[in-house]
C-alpha cells in the first residue's frame, strides 16, 4: 500500500510517483509520513525531504532519495475510490526544491554572512533576517 | 533593361526578408511551445494552493489576512506593466500599453493619489520614454522563460509595502492567455488579493476535493494551526498569481510574434509572386524589343 507523492514548485512539478515513506521538515520539526496517514495540512520548514521506495522509469527501487525544500506546505489527503494507489496522496508545495548535490554551498555561505551582517531596524526586518538565516543554514546543512 | 535589373534587386531583398520572417516564425513556435509547457507546469502549483485554501475554508477557518483586506482609502497605487523586450510581435505591446495608459490616466484624474508606474520589458520602457513618463522601476530580466526567483523578489517587495501601508493597490497590465487562439490585454488587480476563497470553491468542483461533493467530508489536521498556514499561504497564492501574469505574458508574446511573422511571410510570398511576374514581363518585353531591332536591321540591309 504505497502512497502517491507529488513535489510541486511554481516552476514545475519535480516528481510524482508512488513511494513507501516520506520524511519532511515541518515548521516545528521533522515528520514522517507513512501510507494511510490521517489527512493533514501543514507548514513546511527548511531542510531535507527524504523519500523511500521511489521507483524510477524502469521500475527499479531507487532506495532513499533526498531533496532540499525551502518552506511551503504539505497536504496529505486520503485516497479516493478509483485511485491507483490506496495509501493516500502527499502534495508538497514549495518555492524551491533541489537535490542536495545542486546546492551551491559557497554562495549560500556568502549570502549567510551578508544576511547576518545586516542590522535590522524594525521587528519585521528582524523576522525576515532570522528567516533568511534559518533558510541558509538549513541549506548549507543539507548540502551533500 | 534598367527596369528588369531594378526588379531583380527588389525580388532578391524580398526573398531575403521572407527567409528571415519564416525563421522567426519557426523560432517563435518553438519558444511558444516551451513557454506553454512551463505555464502548464505552473498551473499545478496554483491549483494545489487553491485546494489547500478550500480545505482551510471547509474546516471552518475564517479566511482573513491583511493581504485580502481592502484599504480604507487608496492613496498609493502601483501599476505594473508587462511588455516584451523585443519587437516584431504585432499588436502585443501596443495593446497592453493602451490598456495600461487608460488605467494610468484614470488614476491621474483622481486627486491626492500617488502613482508608481513600474514596467517590465524594453518595449514598454522606450514607449514611456517617448511619452516622457519616468517609470519608478524598470525590469528587463524577463525573457520568454521568466524565473520564479526573479518574480519572487518583486512579489516580496510588494507584500512588504502593502503590509506597511505604502501600497494600497497593485494593478498589473498584461496580455492574458485565454487559449492559443485568443489572448487579450487586461488590467488586473492583484493586491488586495481577491477571489481567493471563490477560486478555491471552483477547484473543489473538479480538483482533489471532489469527494466532498458526494458528501465525504475530509477532516484535516492542521499543523501547527490553521491561522499559521493561512498566514503563509496567502502570500504564496499572491506570488503564484503574479508569476502566472509573467508566464501568460511570455506565452502571449510568442503567439503574437508567431502570428505576426506568419503574416509577414505570407505577404512576402505574395510580393515575390507579383515581382517575378513583373520581372518576366519586363524581360520578355526586352527580348521582343531586341528581336524587333535585329529583324529591323536585317530588313534594312536587304
Amino acid at each position: 500500500m504505497p502512497l502517491t507523492l507529488s513535489l510541486v514548485t511554481p516552476e514545475k512539478t519535480l516528481l510524482t510517483g508512488a513511494v513507501d515513506e516520506v520524511k519532511l521538515p515541518l515548521a516545528d520539526g521533522m515528520a514522517g509520513i507513512l501510507p494511510g496517514r490521517a489527512p493533514m495540512v501543514a507548514r513546511l520548514g527548511y531542510g531535507r525531504l527524504t523519500v523511500r521506495g521511489l521507483k524510477d522509469a524502469s521500475n527499479v527501487d531507487g532506495g532513499e532519495q533526498t531533496w532540499f525544500v525551502a518552506g511551503g506546505f504539505v497536504q496529505v489527503s486520503p485516497s479516493k475510490p478509483g485511485d491507483e494507489v490506496s495509501g493516500g496522496t502527499v502534495s508538497v508545495l514549495t518555492n524551491r526544491a533541489m537535490p542536495p548535490s545542486e546546492i551551491d554551498v559557497v554562495a549560500a555561505k556568502a549570502e549567510l554572512s551578508e544576511v547576518s551582517s545586516r542590522v535590522p531596524s524594525t521587528p519585521e526586518a528582524r523576522t525576515l533576517q532570522s528567516r533568511d538565516q534559518d533558510r541558509l543554514r538549513a541549506m548549507i546543512a543539507s548540502a551533500a | 533593361m534598367a527596369n528588369a535589373r531594378a526588379i531583380v534587386k527588389r525580388l532578391k531583398s524580398v526573398k531575403n526578408i521572407r527567409k528571415i520572417t519564416r525563421t522567426m516564425e519557426l523560432i517563435a513556435t518553438a519558444r511558444f511551445k516551451k513557454a506553454q509547457d512551463r505555464a502548464t507546469e505552473a498551473a499545478a502549483y496554483t491549483r494545489k494552493i487553491g485546494e489547500v485554501v478550500a480545505d482551510l475554508a471547509a474546516a471552518g477557518g475564517e479566511i482573513s489576512h491583511p493581504l485580502l483586506k481592502e484599504p480604507e482609502n487608496e492613496s498609493h497605487l502601483t501599476v505594473l506593466v508587462l511588455t516584451s523586450n523585443r519587437g516584431l510581435c504585432g499588436g502585443f505591446n501596443s495593446g497592453v500599453l493602451r490598456k495600461a495608459m487608460a488605467r494610468v490616466r484614470e488614476i491621474r484624474a483622481q486627486a491626492g493619489v500617488g502613482l508608481d508606474l513600474e514596467v517590465s520589458g524594453k518595449r514598454g520602457i522606450s514607449y514611456l520614454k517617448f511619452q516622457q513618463i519616468t517609470p519608478t522601476e524598470k525590469y528587463t530580466q524577463f525573457e520568454d522563460q521568466p524565473a520564479f526567483a526573479d518574480v519572487d523578489a518583486i512579489a516580496d517587495r510588494y507584500v512588504r509595502e502593502f503590509l506597511n501601508g505604502n501600497l494600497d493597490r497593485l494593478d498589473v497590465a498584461y496580455q492574458r492567455f485565454v487559449s492559443s487562439g485568443k489572448q487579450e490585454p487586461v488590467v488586473e488587480t492583484l493586491l488586495p488579493l481577491s477571489g481567493l476563497a471563490e477560486g478555491a470553491g471552483d477547484s473543489s468542483g473538479n480538483g482533489a476535493a471532489a469527494p466532498k461533493a458526494d458528501g465525504r467530508q475530509v477532516d484535516y489536521e492542521f499543523l501547527p494551526n490553521p491561522k499559521d498556514i493561512l498566514d503563509e499561504i496567502v502570500p504564496a497564492a499572491f506570488k503564484a498569481r503574479l508569476f502566472k501574469c509573467f508566464l501568460d505574458s511570455a506565452v502571449s508574446e510568442q503567439i503574437a510574434r508567431m502570428v505576426a511573422m506568419k503574416g509577414a511571410t505570407e505577404n512576402a510570398d505574395e510580393m515575390i509572386g507579383d515581382l517575378s511576374q513583373k520581372y518576366n514581363r519586363a524581360r520578355q518585353a526586352q527580348i521582343t524589343n531586341e528581336l524587333a531591332e535585329v529583324i529591323g536591321g536585317a530588313a534594312a540591309l536587304e
